[in-house]
């Protein structure tokens, strides 16, 4: 017999036959971005975010994806809604300030980063500093879905003066406070 | 709020003599040792309180905590547990390196009145030396006090995660 004649029984050979059950089972992981890949990605949704503190609005709607969801502690909202507020928000609030923290998660699907954004109220002089984590989508070069997460307890309690603003350090609740237990539920 | 839970869950575990969270301070043998978020969820997601880094921090609504601060609560918080029967579900995770981030929706039963929350959380961790160091959530804890008041309407069933459910008839003006 010629051994270099591949029979059925070579085909199937176990190593084979697991290979392609792997293949065809294996759950499934989107490739990882390369690293210009989730650079460009931390770029965009960076540039987006600092639209608040710049006010460039132009910059702003052109980021957005025509069939974007947003979402935030309060409701959601489309493209055109969330433009439409970005000007409205801008006339309402002043010395906004957007930082970011270290994270940037990607897995080219996927992208989470966390920032934290405080604005002072034009009318009451009060300002806020809220944490805030963030997972999106992108499609087109634009942004299509972005949900932000935050405790809306912080700003109103920042604005009456019972928590601290600790600005510029990006953490769920201001850096400072420690977990206590009457805030454990 | 798998963490805080978890955290009340403690002395409630030590006094059923329960052992996963009684074992939550003692080291635990790790089948695998790797800081691969990709392998390392499927490994420990389940049980990850188990494995904590010596120098964990965790971050969450409510404040900042760690090993040390994390023995004070369960201290203080001795046989008084707020929520049992946590669940955690639809976890949408998203790996890169010894990263993670995932969404996902908690659920909780208050012991005092069987009020039940659920919110959606994001979280975002990372492994070092093969065990989680860093842990954080951010949610609307506001959720679950509005779902109390009957304010708040519970997430539909195969409903997607977002900050607040599809159903709400509140809302609020982007931050106000």
């Amino acid at each position: 017999m010629n051994p270099h004649i591949r029979t059925p029984h070579r085909l199937l050979h176990p190593g084979w036959t697991l290979a392609l059950l792997l293949l065809l089972f294996a759950p499934y992981a989107p490739a990882a971005p390369s690293a210009a890949e989730k650079e460009a990605s931390r770029a965009l949704v960076q540039r987006f975010l600092k639209c608040w503190e710049t006010g460039d609005a132009t910059t702003f709607a052109s980021l957005l994806h025509p069939d974007l969801v947003f979402g935030y502690p309060g409701g959601r909202m489309g493209r055109d809604a969330l433009v439409a507020m970005f000007s409205d928000y801008r006339r309402a609030k002043k010395d906004i300030k957007i930082y970011f923290g270290d994270v940037f998660i990607s897995d080219g699907k996927k992208h989470c980063i966390n920032y934290q954004f405080a604005a002072t109220d034009r009318s009451s002089g009060r300002r806020f500093a809220v944490g805030t984590g963030v997972m999106c989508e992108l499609a087109d070069g634009k942004i299509i879905g972005f949900r932000e997460y935050w405790d809306t307890r912080v700003p109103e309690a920042q604005k009456q003066g019972e928590l601290p603003l600790d600005e510029g350090v990006v953490t769920p609740w201001p850096a400072s406070v420690w977990l206590r237990k009457e805030t454990i539920n | 709020m798998t963490f805080l839970h978890r955290l009340l869950a403690l002395p409630v575990a030590l006094a059923l003599g329960g052992t996963a969270f009684a074992q939550s301070t003692e080291p635990k043998p790790m089948k695998v040792m790797t800081n691969l978020a990709s392998e390392w969820i499927p490994l420990y997601g389940e049980t990850w309180w188990d494995y904590y880094h010596p120098d964990w921090e965790g971050l969450f609504p409510g404040g900042r905590s760690n090993r040390f601060h994390d023995l004070y609560l369960s201290k203080v918080r001795r046989n008084n547990p707020l929520t049992v029967d946590w669940r955690i579900f639809n976890r949408k995770y998203v790996y890169d390196g010894s990263w993670f981030a995932v969404e996902w929706f908690y659920r909780a039963t208050h012991v005092e009145d069987g009020f039940q929350q659920w919110e959606a959380t994001l979280g975002i961790g990372r492994i070092k030396e093969g065990k989680m160091v860093l842990w954080t959530e951010y949610f609307d804890d506001n959720v679950g006090n509005l779902q109390r008041v009957g304010l708040m309407p519970y997430y539909e069933a195969d409903e997607a995660i977002m900050p607040w459910p599809k159903g709400a008839v509140l809302s609020l003006p982007y931050r106000p």
